[in-house]
């Protein structure tokens, strides 16, 4: 694990660059601390720019930091989900989180001294990845992938929209939101290797927070 | 490590493991200085005497220190 004064050097060192793919202001932002607890960022301002998001995370020293899938109107309301339709949910992309022990190919765990990672798990990842891009293609085309800091990559689909599976209905935005994901997840998971329980309910979940591109993961060290 | 952004699916079928752990890779660029995370500092006694008057009492500027981090 990372010690707070080097997460604090590596926000302040290196200018944080997420790539304009992201709307920043729409986002609600989380970070997690060292002590366990999961802060709110819009709760100090209530639409982040790229720089209070850097400030910040100089400041409080997070491990891990977490942006949500949906973009809201007011992302500073966002919290328990029966009250997130007075957040007003505008859209937002689809994420997939693959993971390497998805489908373990057998091989000896070689953990390199320098990294700690097993290389061979990362590169199943990899496979796995370019894998579920393919079949996501057939759908969308607008993807961005990110490496997760541990054993994989989520895979980012920014062009997916609700109302390709779903009618809106006024008053049950997220539910609007929540059967689109799951249609369109059953769709993947039919094709692909990288949905288990888990993986299943986090991705139908509009509520979802996914690590924001280019932070640090402070737990891999 | 960095949660890095890697790009699209061209992009991953290009890029090579090792060379994305060498990017991601943070502990020796930003290790910064020696830091205690988990109350070891209390064990080791540095802080026993800090902000203490001779009968045990935490000075009130030492309090608001404590208060103030983190």
């Amino acid at each position: 694990m990372l010690s707070p004064s080097g997460i604090a050097s590596f926000y302040i060192d290196s200018p944080l660059k997420i790539p304009n793919l992201w709307k920043l202001s729409r986002r609600h932002f989380r970070v997690m601390l060292s002590d366990g607890r999961f802060v709110k960022l819009n709760k100090f301002v209530n639409r982040l720019s790229i720089r209070d998001l850097q400030f910040y995370c100089w400041k409080l020293k997070p491990l891990h930091v977490y942006f949500s899938v949906l973009n809201w109107l007011f992302p500073e309301r966002v919290g328990k989900k029966y009250k997130a339709r007075y957040c007003v949910p505008l859209n937002g992309e689809y994420v997939v989180d693959v993971d390497s022990y998805m489908m373990l190919f057998k091989h000896e765990h070689k953990l390199d001294p320098e990294w700690h990672v097993c290389q061979e798990c990362l590169d199943i990842s990899k496979r796995l990845t370019l894998q579920v891009c393919e079949v996501i293609e057939n759908y969308y085309s607008k993807l961005a992938i990110v490496f997760s800091g541990r054993l994989g990559f989520h895979v980012h689909v920014l062009d997916f929209h609700y109302k390709d599976w779903t009618k809106y209905r006024q008053e049950k935005p997220i539910w609007c939101h929540q059967t689109a994901r799951f249609k369109f997840t059953r769709l993947l998971q039919k094709q692909t290797f990288v949905f288990d329980k888990a993986h299943f309910i986090v991705s139908v979940d509009p509520m979802r927070i996914v690590t924001v591109p280019n932070t640090l993961n402070g737990k891999k060290g | 490590m960095i949660c890095k952004y890697v790009g699209g699916r061209e992009d991953l079928e290009r890029l090579s493991i090792s060379e994305l752990l060498e990017e991601c890779m943070t502990f020796s660029k930003f290790q910064g200085y020696p830091e205690p995370l988990d109350g070891s500092h209390k064990k080791l006694g540095f802080q026993s005497s800090l902000g203490k008057n001779r009968n045990g009492a935490v000075k009130k500027s030492a309090k608001n220190t404590a208060r103030a981090t983190w």
